[in-house]
């Protein structure tokens, strides 16, 4: 195992040993023994893993599961209201966006307008009109507006996530839902570099 | 003849099958077992105890109302079915304009001396308000797989993505929290 290596298990799994999938531990523990490069590193993730730990939520409080029983038990009978969330689709379902060829950039266009368009018809009635595609500030508009509705904002991330699951990169769709989720005012930290128009959304 | 098991004993699956029936006492028990699981994910997500006791309570809600659409075998255990509730809850509550705020004061250890606790108690904080700085799904990344020890393909189902894309929100998150906890002196 080269120091290279080891820095990325080090990075994907941290510095319990025992959790690092598909890694030779003979190897690495001899890289530790061997290099002082590598046990900096490791010296490094501990303390950072040590940190983590520190961080403790304390116990639930049991008259928690009081308060749940006292609602399941109450006239609604702990009733809330349904709505099917992407998770819940067939897994097939969850790869079916075709259409190959398609750029990362399309891809990402096309999933927001099928996404609002499918909202709109199949989630909010009240909404008649299709948006026009080319239309990017207005359908943009539309998406934040509908993400204020809790079902509708489940849908459109989920069915994006459906539609550029089949064409992008794993990097741009965990980016784009990084700034989807993030703080407005982008104190990520790699905001400049994946969001260049500041607007929460890859530069379509 | 074959013994009865005491249903604490009853496996997760069937007791989802129990509960989607509408079997209380099932729920209650489900509920027990996953609690304090709903709770770490949720408090390490928003530390407000407030915000995850709510989260947590919503979650059960669901368990309750919507048993009936986890499936036996259809590849996905309970617990990542509960925990993929509490993921999505987690999200939601972000979306309904949750702020960031002051860390809760009383989740320190309790068995440790006082200097122990002060200071456990104040890198907790430290690092509570660094994870809450890191992009959701960042921080979603580390609770399941660091704080619940799930393994990146575990918390992938959950989080609807792939091993890789876990794998990259890890990476990015380790290195903002390496670069972000550096400023403080004593915590790494």
């Amino acid at each position: 195992m080269t120091v290279t290596q080891f820095r990325h298990f080090l990075a994907r799994h941290g510095a319990d040993l025992s959790r690092w999938e598909g890694a030779d531990l003979d190897a690495a523990r001899a890289l530790i023994e061997s290099s002082e490069e590598a046990r900096g590193l490791y010296r490094e993730a501990q303390a950072l893993d040590g940190a983590l730990d520190s961080f403790d939520p304390g116990p639930v409080d049991p008259a928690l599961l009081e308060r749940v029983m006292a609602r399941i038990d109450g006239p609604q009978g702990g009733a809330v209201p349904q709505g099917a969330t992407v998770h819940q689709l067939p897994l097939a379902k969850r790869h079916g966006f075709g259409g190959g060829g398609l750029s990362v950039r399309a891809a990402a266009l096309a999933a927001c307008a099928a996404a609002v368009v499918l909202s709109f018809s199949l989630l909010s009635p009240r909404h008649g009109g299709v948006p026009q595609a080319a239309d990017v500030d207005g359908l943009l508009s539309e998406f934040e507006q509908m993400a204020e509705e809790d079902v509708a904002a489940q849908e459109i991330i989920g069915l994006w996530e459906v539609a550029a699951s089949g064409q992008a990169g794993d990097e741009d769709i965990e980016n784009f839902l990084d700034h989807l989720f993030s703080d407005p005012v982008g104190d990520s930290g790699f905001g400049d570099e994946s969001d260049p128009v500041g607007n929460g959304v890859m530069d379509l | 003849m074959k013994a009865e098991k005491a249903l604490p004993e009853v496996p997760d699956e069937d007791l989802m099958v129990q509960v989607a029936a509408g079997d209380r006492k099932a729920f209650q028990i489900l509920a027990q077992r996953h609690m304090k699981l709903l709770y770490a994910v949720a408090y390490r997500m928003f530390p407000q105890r407030a915000d995850a006791e709510d989260i947590v309570q919503e979650a059960l809600l669901r368990i309750w109302s919507k048993a009936h659409l986890w499936r036996a075998g259809a590849g996905a255990a309970v617990s990542t079915w509960i925990y993929r509730l509490a993921y999505n809850l987690c999200i939601d509550h972000k979306r309904k304009g949750f702020a960031a705020v002051p860390l809760d004061e009383n989740s320190a250890d309790g068995a440790a001396g006082p200097e122990r606790i002060l200071q456990k108690a104040q890198t907790g904080a430290i690092v509570g308000e660094a994870l809450q700085r890191l992009p959701e799904r960042q921080r979603a990344a580390l609770v399941l797989c660091h704080y619940q020890g799930l393994s990146n393909a575990e918390a992938a189902a959950i989080m609807g993505t792939s091993v890789k894309g876990v794998e990259g929100l890890l990476v990015r998150a380790r290195q903002a929290l390496q670069k972000d906890l550096a400023r403080y002196k004593g915590v790494l």
